[in-house]
């Protein structure tokens, strides 16, 4: 059995043209705009930043404060303005502001998780409530969703609605990847040999997961691609917002690694922050869980475990189709998901 | 995002499209040279030559670190300071030593490092052989597949994505199993003593110095986190009587306006 020698002379010819055109195609790129949705940073602690996006046109909603994951930067969440949540909740009538964890340094290795929840949350949420004079909703995504729901059942007098977004609940559930690769590593050794856990660390790790797909597939599709500037730019985007990961504090990195990957403490209700129980069947507040069915890094049955666990009797979910960034990422979710969102939180 | 910025990703962006492109040729290649039968065969022996390569990078990555560690233990097993402050400058003329080469040296140190190197050589190799059996699995399954597929419907790229489809299949399948968590948790480990055991070699040496060592910047760090903890707890004590304050102060102004308003 053979292929053509002529034929595949010819592809790979096509193959190396398409990457002088992509070189031809970067030339007139401009610096990208981000974000693309207007903010004003309204305070400031640590490495933490609270912006305030607004609201467009007056909506009754309570504020939403959106709390992103601790491993990679918010930014993918108003990358453009076609692909932007907090664009997109912004326009829909919802009083927007965004926790920005920041960029942990030396100094920050013993922060830990009640510094990040019962601190700078805590702190973010009262400002915006001073403004505010009432409760707030929280909007977490991945990482950040679960925090936020340790949050609303340490001070569920505080949170109106909660929106939880390709978020881990159950960290055996599913094709547990993760689990897998943290299951018998000592965190305790780990963060003490690295102090602040590098970003490269952490990225080789996520690579590690898919390596043919996020380091072969993705060039050689982009190749297909490459010459129209609009893709080139999103392409662009994405590339740079994969590989901007933030340093991890590694007290923090270590608890989560532990409690949450290792012994799957938050359904058990064996979470505590200081010394109170995180106790999901506590949670009565209406709650919209969004998930991604072919989402590698939080499985289905890890997402939807969470409406297994509260006691809310306003649970709902939605599945979003694609992967865990489809949900920032896909037309679909601009067009249909965020105003559904926004409507839930207005109602 | 700025220019620079901009330049940063493109050039990434074209060394793994280059990257891509050269994966695609050597496979165009590989076609070419001989019957789409025995392309399974050459893609077992490239993962064999890549993992070699790998296991070679690795071990010279470590071996610097184990031979300055090899060195302060020959020296901290009963040296004088003169001597554990001179050593670190002697590391580099003897890496010659060999990774996995143990000795029948004594003293405590010298057993730990020794038995850190053999451990550290062992996870990177079980780690290793476990990537390869991936790929041996991807190489034989990918030749159950060609013989699935219509020639006449194929072209490289086609080929290419036949390629990527079994072999992400089947590492997939590696990285869920119980070998590959325990592989990865061994190898992990192996790192963080090897680390562990360098700064503590160091912090010997810059005590030693008179010179700050990490044990005492831990001490700072720890301490700069207990300071951040007491001002949030002082800022919110202050908020909260600002708050009361202002309460009694409305209190106070609308029992005095009421006063004022009264007959």
């Amino acid at each position: 059995m053979k292929l053509d020698s002529a034929r595949i002379a010819q592809e790979l010819d096509q193959a190396r043209q398409r990457l002088n055109r992509l070189s031809r195609a970067s030339a007139s790129l401009r610096p990208l705009r981000s974000p693309a949705t207007p903010r004003r940073a309204i305070w400031r602690c640590d490495t933490a930043t609270l912006y305030h996006y607004g609201a467009d046109g007056a909506g009754d909603a309570p504020p939403l404060l959106v709390v992103y994951s601790l491993i990679n930067r918010p930014d993918i969440l108003d990358f453009s303005p076609q692909r932007s949540m907090l664009g997109s909740l912004r326009a829909a009538g919802i009083d927007v502001y965004l926790l920005d964890w920041g960029r942990p340094g030396p100094s920050h290795r013993y922060m830990s998780l009640e510094d990040y929840i019962d601190g700078l949350l805590y702190d973010a949420v009262a400002e915006i409530r001073r403004r505010s004079g009432g409760p707030i909703s929280l909007l977490g995504v991945c990482q950040g969703g679960t925090m936020a729901l340790c949050y609303a059942a340490l001070y569920p007098e505080q949170v109106a609605k909660l929106v939880t977004v390709v978020t881990p609940v159950d960290f055996h559930a599913g094709n547990a990847s993760m689990y897998h690769l943290a299951k018998y590593v000592d965190f305790d050794r780990f963060a003490a040999a690295y102090g602040t856990i590098p970003a490269g660390v952490l990225n080789v790790a996520y690579v590690g997961l898919k390596p043919f797909r996020i380091v072969a597939q993705r060039y050689v599709d982009m190749l297909e691609f490459a010459t129209s500037p609009d893709a080139l730019a999103e392409f662009m985007r994405m590339e740079q917002w994969m590989y901007d990961s933030p340093d991890q504090a590694g007290a923090a990195f270590r608890e989560f690694a532990q409690h949450f990957y290792q012994n799957n403490d938050l359904i058990h209700g064996r979470f505590t922050i200081a010394g109170r129980p995180v106790r999901l069947d506590r949670l009565e507040l209406p709650i919209f869980n969004i998930y991604a069915n072919d989402d590698h890094l939080v499985p289905v049955p890890s997402a939807r475990a969470l409406g297994k666990h509260v006691a809310s009797r306003d649970y709902r979910e939605a599945e979003v189709a694609g992967g865990h960034l489809a949900v920032f990422v896909t037309r679909r979710a601009h067009t249909h998901l965020y105003p559904a969102v926004a409507e839930w939180l207005c109602s | 995002m700025n220019q620079n910025d901009i330049t940063a990703i493109l050039e990434r962006l074209f060394r793994e499209a280059q990257r891509a492109v050269a994966d695609l040729g050597e496979f165009g290649r590989l076609v070419q040279e001989g019957d789409l039968e025995a392309l399974p065969q050459h893609l077992r022996q490239r993962s064999q030559h890549f993992f070699l390569s790998l296991r070679r990078q690795l071990q010279d990555q470590t071996l610097p670190w184990l031979t300055m560690l090899r060195t302060w233990a020959k020296a901290t097993d009963g040296a004088t300071p003169a001597e554990i402050l001179l050593t670190p400058l002697s590391w580099w003329q003897s890496q010659a030593s060999g990774e996995e080469a143990s000795t029948a040296e004594t003293g405590s140190q010298q057993a730990r490092v020794e038995a850190l190197a053999a451990e550290l050589a062992a996870a990177r190799d079980a780690y290793l052989e476990l990537l390869q059996d991936a790929a041996d699995q991807a190489a034989e399954r990918f030749g159950e597949r060609l013989r699935g597929l219509d020639p006449e419907q194929l072209d490289i790229r086609r080929l290419y994505q036949h390629w990527l489809d079994t072999a992400e299949e089947a590492y997939e399948e590696t990285i869920a199993s119980e070998a590959f968590a325990s592989a990865t948790g061994r190898l992990a480990n192996a790192w963080s003593e090897l680390l562990l055991l360098l700064q503590d070699g160091l912090d010997r040496v810059l005590a030693q110095a008179g010179l700050p060592t990490r044990r005492e910047l831990n001490e700072t760090q720890v301490q700069i986190q207990e300071l951040r903890r007491q001002q949030r707890q002082r800022e919110r004590r202050l908020q909260a009587e600002i708050a009361e304050l202002r309460a009694a102060l409305d209190r106070l102004l609308t029992g005095t306006t009421s006063a004022d308003q009264a007959p």
